[in-house]
């Protein structure tokens, strides 16, 4: 069922994305070439061709950025709209709450690593020619190959799982918010605000409690990166990985726990 | 089949009338199979089970035959019909010299016109 | 054959106020259920809760004797009473959708039917009329050999040839082994299919009688009858 499902949202996804992809690089390119010509013709600035340009350029930019903006909105309305008339049709699917997440989870992750990784090529293709490729800050490097290797996982982890719990947050509060399916959308974004805000406050509560404990934590990290660098930055960062997964796991227990025991479609 | 199922009495008592009725005008020829229960409840709009219920009391009356595997036949011996048959026979002549009568004709009248009607002079 | 659908202590409160107020009712296999009311009765709420699309209040719904789920919901065909198909698929798109998901689907069946109502199965939903998407979503709900189908007002968008069209379906979909209820306004068309009819009033149920036995008794309709009870 989960395959069956995701198979359909990510073509349904591919529908909307890929021609978003492909117009918003070849906008891309086509501002890098005229930046060529405009590099080996040197038109001064007030020739229409310079303008042309710059303005081809800015649109490319502001396209590109604006690439993430719409995957994240595109994915993270099917969820929402599987909580509207869509539902009528998918809740009524031999699937369990749990696979609706799922599919939609991956689906959006899926999509946005993809428009990532679209977005990295335009940003290459429009500085192009003017300089090399982004140096990697290689400060952990020394030594072993193992680490790097450990590294590099462990970033593409946090990425994968910094969407993951992005998303969950979105999904949870559109679970939350479809409680009142007259005004689902005001009820949603309420409770992203309502979320967001106990969030921070859960925070510095808990700040202001483990203080004591947190300076002590952060003296031994202190001494521990001293004497065994690597060890404790992939530690720690395998820590973050441990409390993020945390956070979604709660994050889609309560999600499921809504549109599973609480579901009333309006 | 032509059915007309009214609204005002049950709808089994309806089917169970109109069925006679086709099996008396030869609608279907003695002996031979009746559509399945499913195909005349659909063409009648009427209900499955309801229709079932109807063809099981024809059974009972001995109009129809319930076969072990292929649905009914209607009985092949006249018999049944035949008294099927002048039974609404008689019904149909009782209405129409009651109706008749109401008209003010005398039995005279009557016989007269039935027989012009007969040889197809319409008056 | 154990009982297709029961429905016990049903209720349902909306902010307080009561859309199902304690509704029982049975369901055997094999028959035809018209469930009528006026409007507010909470007829579309008993069969959203039924489907698995609201949790009740109190009480439960059972199908085959289980609660709704996952396992219940592949045993039953839902129509609901809004347009609930995405707009930008194609006629075929849903149709491999519904096949994909639900094993009792008869993709053949779907496009006979799909054929015989004039749908082109090219056309986006978005595109069609409302009557055409209405259409539609029968075609799919009746492609399937359930166990319990609950369609919600599956005539009322639809012209009159169309409604004799779908009522002729449903009577020659008709399985011993399933249960149909029908909620509908239009009972002096569908009544004479019917083999039972529940009346609710107010949430809860007014009465549940076969089709038959209520035209004896009251010498009328159920349509009839209907208008008689609920006279403004």
């Amino acid at each position: 069922m989960l395959t069956k499902l995701l198979k359909h949202d990510l073509r349904g996804t591919g529908r909307i994305m890929v021609p978003v992809w492909v117009g918003s690089t070849a906008l891309a390119v086509l501002a890098s070439i005229m930046s060529c010509f405009y590099r080996s013709y040197q038109w001064d600035d007030r020739h229409p061709l310079s303008i042309l340009t710059d303005l081809f350029g800015l649109t490319a930019v502001l396209c590109m950025m604006a690439l993430l903006l719409v995957c994240v909105f595109v994915c993270a309305r099917r969820f929402y709209d599987l909580l509207g008339d869509a539902g009528y049709v998918y809740f009524t699917l031999p699937v369990k709450p749990w696979q609706h997440i799922a599919a939609k989870l991956v689906n959006a992750v899926i999509w946005t690593v993809g428009t990532i990784l679209v977005m990295a090529v335009q940003m290459g293709l429009m500085s192009g020619p003017m300089n090399g490729a982004v140096t990697f800050s290689m400060d952990f490097y020394p030594g072993h190959p193992g680490w790097l290797a450990l590294y590099c996982i462990e970033a593409v982890l946090l990425v994968l799982e910094g969407f993951a719990v992005g998303y969950l947050t979105l999904y949870l509060c559109m679970a939350i918010g479809a409680q009142w399916p007259q005004h689902r959308l005001l009820a949603s974004v309420v409770t992203y605000f309502a979320l967001s805000f106990s969030g921070q406050v859960l925070m510095m509560v808990t700040a202001r409690l483990t203080f004591r404990h947190l300076t002590r934590i952060v003296d031994s990290v202190e001494i521990s990166v001293q004497q065994n660098p690597l060890p404790t930055m992939a530690a720690a960062w395998g820590g973050i990985l441990l409390i993020l997964a945390a956070i979604g796991a709660i994050l889609w227990a309560v999600t499921q726990y809504f549109i599973g025991k609480k579901l009333n479609l309006g | 089949m032509e059915w007309n199922i009214t609204s005002g009495r049950p709808v089994y008592v309806q089917l169970v009338e109109q069925l006679e009725q086709a099996l008396a005008a030869g609608v279907f020829p003695p002996g031979s199979r009746i559509p399945p229960v499913r195909e005349l409840a659909a063409d009648a709009g009427v209900n499955p089970n309801t229709m079932q219920r109807a063809l099981q009391e024809l059974e009972s009356r001995g109009l129809l035959q319930a076969q072990r595997t292929a649905g009914r036949i209607v009985t092949a011996e006249n018999g049944e019909l035949t008294l099927l048959r002048q039974k609404r026979a008689r019904r149909l002549v009782q209405d129409c010299l009651t109706q008749l009568r109401g008209l003010g004709m005398n039995e005279e009248e009557i016989e007269t016109l039935l027989k012009e009607v007969q040889n197809g002079n319409d008056v | 054959m154990e009982t297709m659908y029961e429905a016990r202590g049903l209720k349902k409160l909306y902010g307080g106020k009561p859309a199902l107020n304690g509704v029982e009712f049975a369901v055997q296999p094999g028959r035809l259920v018209g469930l009528l009311g006026p409007n507010g009765a909470g007829k579309t709420t008993l069969l959203k809760i039924s489907a698995g699309l609201l949790t009740p209040s109190a009480g439960e719904v059972r199908i085959a004797g289980q609660l709704p789920g996952p396992a219940t919901k592949a045993m039953v065909s839902y129509l609901p009473d809004r347009m609930a198909l995405p707009r930008e698929q194609r006629a075929e798109d849903m149709v491999a959708f519904y096949k994909d998901f639900y094993t009792d689907f008869d993709g053949y069946k779907a496009g006979q039917m799909l054929a015989d109502l004039k749908l082109d199965p090219r056309q986006r939903i978005g595109a069609m009329s409302k009557g055409t998407q209405e259409k539609l979503q029968l075609c799919l709900v009746m492609s399937r050999a359930a166990g319990l189908y609950l369609l919600d007002e599956p005539l009322g968008g639809v012209d009159p040839a169309a409604r004799e069209y779908i009522l002729s379906t449903i009577l020659s979909n008709y399985s011993e082994s399933a249960a149909v209820i029908i909620s509908t306004h239009l009972i002096g068309d569908i009544e004479k299919a019917l083999d039972e009819v529940i009346v609710l009033k107010d949430g809860a149920v007014l009465t549940h009688q076969s089709v038959d036995a209520l035209r004896e008794v009251n010498g009328k309709s159920v349509d009839e009858y209907f208008r008689e009870v609920f006279k403004c």
